[in-house]
């Protein structure tokens, strides 16, 4: 017998197509050798997002239930929702006042970092620059700084009584400058994510600037061209994609804002637990073992960040930028 | 013919990427399996001897562990250190009793022992023989671990509030030490005179626990039970009164709103910014390594009076639970009581852990009834023995602390900028928390 002396591990349906049917054993031997080198990857893949996102909707249309004293095993019990968690979360004034609050930030901080970043890059990419190495290295540096340590950082230079910048101020005459004050702390923050961020966007800014042909300045010169000429006429155009790129970038990340004000939230008493979007999730998951209404803002908020992401770049792509 | 083997090929490939997932996913159950296994051969070792894990963030708390390791050998106890209960480790619990993998034993405050009664992680240990110990606590530890019959922990340690206050600074703006709360505001407002830029106290605008303690004192009563139904009255008239004293504070810029255990409030009790803290008797430590500058300048004394019978808060303390994933429940409840009640546990949980014990003989121990060098000498241990027997028994917890305290602090949040009063956000928590217990299904009615 044949089948008794194959090694135990083929299996069946392969040792009956290698006996019955040869035309269908070739078929199989010639499958695509890509899918083999892919599945590492699709099994990762599959463990660690469609898995999790699916759970995390799945979870978004439970809740707990309890009845009378909610105490002992068979009082509670975790029932289907249907959309009451989102209902919720849309009637939840401490979330759209999140909301609110990181869109403003957005607005703000968003243009000020990239035209920061846009200046930072072009002024790298000048000729007339010396220690380009140097300069390029420094700016980029805080982001390799973790954000939660950058946080850290910057809340001891917010405090009073501790920070320098305050006592500075105070001796030029600027009274005591509360930098964690009810509607300061946002601008904060803002400051904080900026110092991060902006060398990131730098960088990729100017290697958009780097891959710009140099016959283009060429020409531009001989028309008669002026540097700021090249700059705003050339150069500008030129990384528009790029500049497309971080603000999208931007705009999740700042949708997404939770380490800075997790980390002020210890030093001043306005920043509350919901005071961004993420922050009450996290406060909702993890401080008010309240995972489904956690996961429904989680969703809601996805949702929202990819809807703001594909409108920011489907407006920037009808005025012509091509990525 | 072509069109064909196009069409083909997706579908085989379709099918074979299938049978790998299943295959790796088979792969990663064996490996799961493994790793069960491995964790068990423990217990199968000898067949006699039980195994049980325990979650604590107490420091030191392994040496007592070890002291029972070694008197019982056929109940072996493996200690897992992990991070304080609002750090995480509460969140891993919940996680875990989910998962039915919980530990047999695990630390827990007192405010949220309901939160786990509430998913019913907690084991009645009743059945074991607990209420045998009920007498060797502090009474008001014993109504907060017990739901009628049922008993759900051992008390481990309690936090009596007292008064913190500068001893040097009250001499030098002429303060008398205050014995009533109507004394600690004309105090605060001579001091203000004095020096407007030192406060009487901080008011933690982020704790929602501290002004529970002080609630708790004036006689507030946040939860009862009545019949199958909670009664919520975080509003009550106590916890108002409470609520507008420090709001008579704040108005008249008598204290200062920031958040405690922060850097600038460190700064401020050691500069003498702040004079006085209400805390419980663990905040001791707080002053002996975060205002080390301070030593010999602070006392204690009890907390002031509302008029009337003398009454005290509590502010923490935590117990030993024996969560329903346990095997051995017995054994579990043998080792919770033995290691809050064994004098020399106790005796390292107060040396090396810093508590302050529930057990009554505990609270008399040696180490506890001397003069310490950083209060000047005084003996700061028999103001708190003191007061710790003055706590209102009658003080309950809700089943959804973590929410109420949130909502508190959120609401405090928000005194600085003058957009709202104590009193406002006291009664904001008590209509948010009402409505966040109906929402989830709870029979509650205001109280």
């Amino acid at each position: 017998m044949a089948v008794s002396s194959e090694p135990i591990s083929v299996s069946a349906v392969e040792v009956g197509a290698a006996t019955s049917n040869g035309a269908r054993r070739q078929r199989r031997r010639r499958l695509p050798p890509h899918v083999k080198f892919l599945a590492p990857f699709g099994v990762l893949f599959a463990l660690f997002f469609p898995l999790p996102i699916g759970y995390a909707i799945y979870e978004s249309f439970l809740k707990v239930h309890s009845s009378g004293l909610g105490l002992g095993p068979s009082a509670t019990s975790v029932v289907f929702a249907g959309l009451s968690n989102y209902s919720q979360v849309f009637s939840d004034s401490s979330f759209l006042n999140g909301l609110g609050r990181v869109l403003l930030f957005g607005v703000v901080q968003i243009p000020v970092m990239l035209i920061f970043a846009t200046i930072l890059a072009m002024l790298l990419d000048s000729a007339v620059v010396r220690f380009k190495r140097f300069f390029r290295l420094a700016f980029f540096l805080p982001y390799g700084i973790p954000g939660v340590i950058a946080a850290i950082l910057w809340a001891f230079l917010y405090l009073p009584g501790l920070s320098p910048i305050i006592s500075a101020l105070h001796h030029v005459g600027f009274g005591t400058v509360s930098f964690l004050g009810t509607h300061s702390v946002l601008w904060s923050i803002a400051n904080i994510v900026t110092w991060e961020w902006t060398g990131y966007n730098m960088l990729i800014i100017y290697a958009g600037l780097q891959a710009i042909p140099g016959d283009l300045f060429e020409a531009g010169r001989i028309d008669g061209a002026s540097e700021w000429k090249l700059a705003t006429r050339i150069k500008l155009p030129m990384v528009s994609g790029a500049l497309v790129l971080t603000g999208i970038f931007s705009i999740i990340g700042t949708l997404q804002l939770f380490s800075e004000p997790e980390v002020l939230r210890t030093i001043t008493t306005n920043v509350s637990t919901t005071y961004t979007p993420n922050l009450m999730a996290y406060t909702q998951a993890f401080t008010a073992d309240n995972p489904y209404y956690a996961a429904a803002i989680a969703v809601v908020l996805a949702v929202g960040t990819f809807i703001l992401s594909f409108g920011f770049l489907k407006i920037v792509q009808k005025r012509g930028v091509r990525m | 013919m072509k069109k064909i083997g196009a069409q083909q090929r997706p579908a085989v490939a379709r099918s074979r990427v299938g049978r790998t997932l299943a295959k790796a996913g088979a792969a990663a159950c064996a490996l799961i399996v493994a790793a069960g296994s491995g964790a068990t051969p423990a217990t199968a070792a000898t067949a006699s001897t039980v195994h049980l894990t325990f979650w604590s963030w107490v420091p030191g708390i392994q040496a007592s562990v070890s002291m029972w390791n070694k008197s019982h050998p056929n109940i072996q106890v493996k200690l897992d250190e992990v991070t304080s209960g609002n750090a995480g480790t509460y969140a891993k619990m919940f996680s875990a009793l989910q998962a039915g993998n919980a530990p047999d034993l695990g630390q827990i405050e007192y405010a949220t022992l309901p939160n786990f009664e509430h998913v019913g992680g907690l084991v009645d240990i009743s059945k074991y023989g607990a209420s045998s110990v009920k007498k060797d606590f502090v009474s008001w530890t014993w109504g907060q671990v017990s739901q009628g019959g049922a008993v759900y922990a051992i008390p481990q340690d309690t936090g009596p509030m007292g008064l913190f206050y500068r001893q040097d600074l009250f001499k030098k703006y002429g303060l008398a030490v205050p014995t009533t709360w109507s004394q600690y505001l004309a105090d605060a407002q001579k001091l203000h005179k004095a020096n407007p830029n030192a406060y009487i106290a901080a008011f933690p605008a982020n704790d929602g626990q501290w002004f529970s303690g002080l609630a708790w004192q004036a006689g507030a009563r946040w939860f009862s039970i009545s019949g199958d139904s909670w009664v919520t009255s975080i509003n009550d008239s106590a916890s108002l009164k409470v609520a507008n004293f420090w709001q008579e504070l704040i108005s008249q810029h008598l204290v200062k709103i920031e958040p405690d255990f922060a850097p600038e409030w460190y700064k401020d009790l050691s500069d003498g910014t702040i004079l006085t803290w209400p805390t419980a008797v663990w905040g001791e430590n707080t002053l002996i390594t975060n205002a080390a500058s301070t030593k010999g300048d602070w006392r204690v004394t009890p907390t002031p009076s509302w008029g009337g019978a003398p009454s005290n808060g509590n502010w923490g303390g935590s117990t030993t639970v024996v969560f329903k994933d346990s095997k051995d429940p017995q054994a579990a409840t043998e080792f919770a009581e033995w290691l809050n009640t064994n004098p020399g546990s106790i005796t390292n949980l107060i040396e090396k852990g810093g508590l302050y014990p529930a057990d009554l003989a505990g609270q008399s121990q040696k180490v506890l009834d001397q003069g310490v060098a950083f209060y000047g000498g005084q003996n700061i241990w028999a103001v708190f023995r003191a007061g710790g027997k003055l706590v209102n028994t009658n003080f309950q917890w809700g089943p959804i602390m973590s929410t109420t305290f949130t909502q508190l602090a959120d609401g405090f949040g928000n005194l600085s900028s003058g957009s709202t009063t104590v009193a406002k956000v006291i009664d904001q928590t008590q209509s948010e928390t009402l409505a966040a217990m109906k929402s989830q299904g709870f029979s509650v009615k205001a109280g």
